[in-house]
């Protein structure tokens, strides 16, 4: 058995550095807000039995991002663009027009999430949301692409706060351990709830936006062939980062929340519910990570749709230009800001509702999502020998099939 | 004319008047100079691909084909071997170049036309109107707000449509201002932008790469291979090269340092330690010296000998014995002056020599060049030696990077 000598894992690693960003920022960027109150609901109903799926969770997000990275670095194309260009203009007019409305609904749940953290922290939310509003679309415009990725790798950094909340209030790991990858035992596994509350975690962490945007991101990145092995090992650790945290989120809120019984229905009402039991230091950690996943979540969701207009439609974009030259890209990204912005201000909405909404939407266009990327990832025309092997075409089949059943699931509880 | 939204699915009949299919491609000849003619039409019969030659078409209409003879049986399954595009497979909603606009702009829908008696492909709408009108919402745009934006044909070269790739690339195309290149290579992606650059001569890649945006330019150098860069970096400017190295991996950047000649070497390495945005970063190190006792026709005979080697000479610069510098002479009052005069006696009073020392920051270099009015400025270092010349176009890329 020979061993890689030193220098080619030293060059590895640079290779992995250098082209870091998309598959990280995606997939880390999949826990946003509607994320975080998924995971909180569900741990402090059901413990760490709601992390019970994680590891196929993981694998299912890493098997789907990676595909679809494949794709993009292979063609040089945007799954978007790709979709224009196979299946004509109708189609992308139809998918667009589908994409926009859930993304929109994404930046709603974001916004929402903002304001929640906004509450937490005490500060007057309108005042502030209009400010914080403001300035983030300020970076988005005046930042450079580097710079711009330097920021969204910072705000996973703040993630880091569900981790430190989670080793303070000194959880059972080896409960939390068996709870989640061996079998629950807190749980009464043939609750019906529990099961849908299963789904419902899985549905949150593989997301629309999520599966387009790592693909335009990679293009505008420039990645090569030559980059497919350490894109793969990016994609694959920002599924494990990803699902890491969504798996401490749970641990903060389990044996806080949980094991005194008491059951939440929003990343709110959690942050508020724990500060008497794990202290004021707690629920200042968990409103801060609320705070930075809503502004990750506001940030590239609406850049993720614009990417995808101005790929199918061939208007210029880039994240390097400025606002004149890009003007399209941005006044999307405006767009759906302001728009998410002035429905969370207007108090007669129902934000709760409108959220949910969105999950169903989103689920409802996975399975679109999923049948384009098996249709480009298997088409010889397309990647040539990149094709994927017989053995990722079934996971990828298998990852789709219970991905859209396990939404369709959700979507029939949830309604009836 | 028609747009080909409009004839697409239209029905094909035969001399019998009978329906044999509908029109699902067009073939037409590979030409990127002059109007393609159609060659062929793929006809859908009853779910199988029939290719019918141009010549049996007796009537090209919006709404109906007709052909001058029965359906046979021998149309089917015989896709015509020569490389011909096929407007729908190849062309509709891909990304071309339009050449004309310096930019790559995605068809919408193509325009066909009969030019002597036969259609031909004369150009592609790339317009929102274009859009609508392959739904069929023409008619949604009551107050005529959108107008078609027609490209020619032979104003636009194609990136990708199966084998017809950018190894073909128009001489339109070479044509261009190294900057308008590289504006299009910006815009394409990582392995078109490649193939487009693979096409081009060294001294224009090396022009081409100059103008790119420095994150472009590193990815790029990443993976062209290390003959190309070596192609290139040979031709690029010394100032440009040494603002690249600096971005570049170490290794590649060793890599290259290792391979330019000597003389270019010391040049690089003489500029490639001063930080951006000041004097020493923006300043190139490429210019003639010329000694104060050479008469004007001497020093016009050595500029015509070393010109070769200089991207741009707009001034040369007189030095004494020692090696100071006395100041810098315009090539017009060089041209202007008396064959025997001494070239010192051309000068300006020293005492209205303007110079900047390396660290000066891009402010101040703008205040001195503005305030004297100068196209250049010389660089000065700290023993009064010197090492670099700012001209006017270092200072506006600096300025507007975006440009």
């Amino acid at each position: 058995m020979t061993f890689p000598s030193r220098q080619r894992i030293y060059q590895a690693g640079l290779m992995v550095f250098m082209i870091v960003g998309p598959g990280l920022i995606t997939a880390v960027a999949d826990n946003d807000a509607g994320g975080v109150a998924t995971y909180t609901v569900a741990a402090a109903m059901f413990g760490m039995a709601s992390q019970f799926f994680i590891i196929p969770t993981t694998l299912l997000l890493a098997l789907t991002q990676e595909v679809g990275a494949r794709i993009s670095i292979v063609t040089g194309k945007g799954l978007g663009g790709l979709i224009r260009e196979q299946y004509g203009v109708r189609a992308a007019i139809v998918i667009f027009s589908l994409y926009y409305i859930v993304n929109q609904g994404v930046v709603l749940q974001n916004m929402s999430g903002l304001k929640a953290a906004l509450q937490l922290f005490g500060l007057p939310w309108q005042f502030s949301l209009i400010v914080i509003c403001i300035v983030l679309s300020l970076v988005i415009i005046e930042f450079n692409y580097k710079k711009l990725q330097k920021v969204f790798l910072l705000m996973i950094a703040f993630y880091a706060t569900y981790v430190i909340s989670a080793i303070i209030i000194h959880p059972n790991w080896s409960d939390a351990l068996r709870e989640s990858m061996v079998w629950p035992q807190h749980v009464n596994i043939w609750n019906g709830d529990y099961w849908f509350s299963l789904i419902a975690v899985l549905g949150t962490t593989i997301t629309a936006w999520g599966q387009f945007f790592i693909s335009s991101y990679i293009v505008d990145k420039g990645l090569h062939v030559k980059d497919l092995v350490a894109n793969r090992i990016e994609v694959y650790v920002g599924a494990i980062l990803t699902n890491g945290i969504s798996w401490m989120m749970a641990i903060a809120v389990t044996y806080t929340l949980f094991v005194h019984g008491i059951t939440v229905s929003s990343g709110f009402e959690a942050a508020q519910a724990i500060a008497p039991l794990a202290g004021q230091f707690a629920a200042s950690l968990f409103a801060f990570g609320l705070l930075s996943a809503s502004l990750l979540g506001l940030a590239i969701v609406p850049l993720a749709t614009a990417y995808v207009f101005t790929e199918m439609f061939g208007f210029e974009r880039t994240l390097n230009v400025n606002f004149k030259a890009g003007k399209v890209f941005y006044v999307f990204f405006l767009i759906q800001l302001c728009f998410g912005a002035l429905v969370t201000l207007v108090p007669a909405i129902n934000l709760f509702q409108l959220t949910l909404y969105a999950d169903y939407l989103n689920g409802a266009m996975l399975p679109v999502i999923f049948f384009f990327l098996i249709k480009f990832s298997t088409d010889k025309s397309l990647l040539g020998k990149h094709v994927i092997s017989r053995y990722t075409k079934w996971a990828l089949y298998l990852a789709s099939g219970t991905i859209t059943l396990a939404v369709a699931g959700t979507i029939l509880y949830r309604l009836f | 004319m028609f747009y080909l939204s409009q004839i697409l699915n239209s029905k094909v009949r035969d001399s019998s008047d009978a329906v044999i299919g509908k029109l699902v491609d067009i073939a037409v000849e590979y030409n990127t100079e002059q109007y393609p003619g159609v060659v062929f039409l793929q006809v859908e019969v009853k779910g199988e691909d029939a290719f019918i030659p141009y010549q049996l078409v007796e009537n090209f209409g919006k709404h109906e084909i007709t052909l001058n003879t029965l359906f046979k049986s021998s149309f089917l399954s015989t896709r015509p071997t020569e490389q011909y595009i096929y407007i729908i497979r190849d062309i509709l909603d891909k990304q071309i170049i339009d050449i004309e606009g310096h930019k790559v702009v995605r068809v919408n829908d193509l325009c066909l036309t009969a030019l002597n008696e036969r259609q031909h492909v004369v150009g592609f709408d790339i317009s929102l109107r274009g859009i609508l009108r392959r739904m069929g919402l023409s008619r949604l745009d009551l107050f005529n707000l959108t107008s078609a934006e027609l490209l020619d044909w032979r104003n636009a070269q194609f990136v990708d449509s199966g084998e017809l790739k950018l190894a073909t690339a128009s001489q339109k195309l070479h044509r261009l201002h190294p900057a308008d290149l590289a504006n299009i290579i910006e815009e394409l992606n990582i392995t078109q932008a490649m193939q487009l650059i693979g096409t081009l001569n060294h001294g224009k890649s090396a022009k081409v790469v100059e103008e790119l945006e420095p994150d472009v330019q590193k990815v790029l150098f990443k993976l062209l291979g290390y003959q190309k860069v070596k192609d290139i970096t040979g031709k690029m400017s010394s100032d440009e090269l040494a603002d690249l190295l600096q971005e570049l991996p170490k290794d590649l950047t060793e890599k290259i340092l290792a391979n330019i000649e000597h003389s270019k070497l010391e040049k690089v390495n003489a500029l490639i330690n001063y930080s951006e945005n000041t004097a020493g970063g923006l300043m190139n190190n490429e210019f003639i010296s010329l000694a104060s006792d050479l008469t004007v026709a001497e020093a016009i005979a050595k500029i015509k000998t070393v010109s070769p080697d200089y991207r741009s000479i707009m001034f040369v610069y007189v030095f004494d014995q020692a090696g100071k510098l006395l100041g810098p002479l315009s090539l017009r009052n060089l041209v202007v002056a008396d064959a025997n005069q001494l070239v010192n006696t051309l000068l300006k009073p020293i005492e209205q020599l303007t110079t900047l020392s390396p660290d000066a920051p891009l402010k101040e270099v703008v205040e001195v060049m503005t305030r004297y009015d100068l196209f250049t400025v010389a660089v000065l270092d700290d023993d009064g030696k010197l090492v670099g010349i700012v001209s006017v176009d270092d200072v506006l890329r600096s300025l507007f990077p975006q440009a």
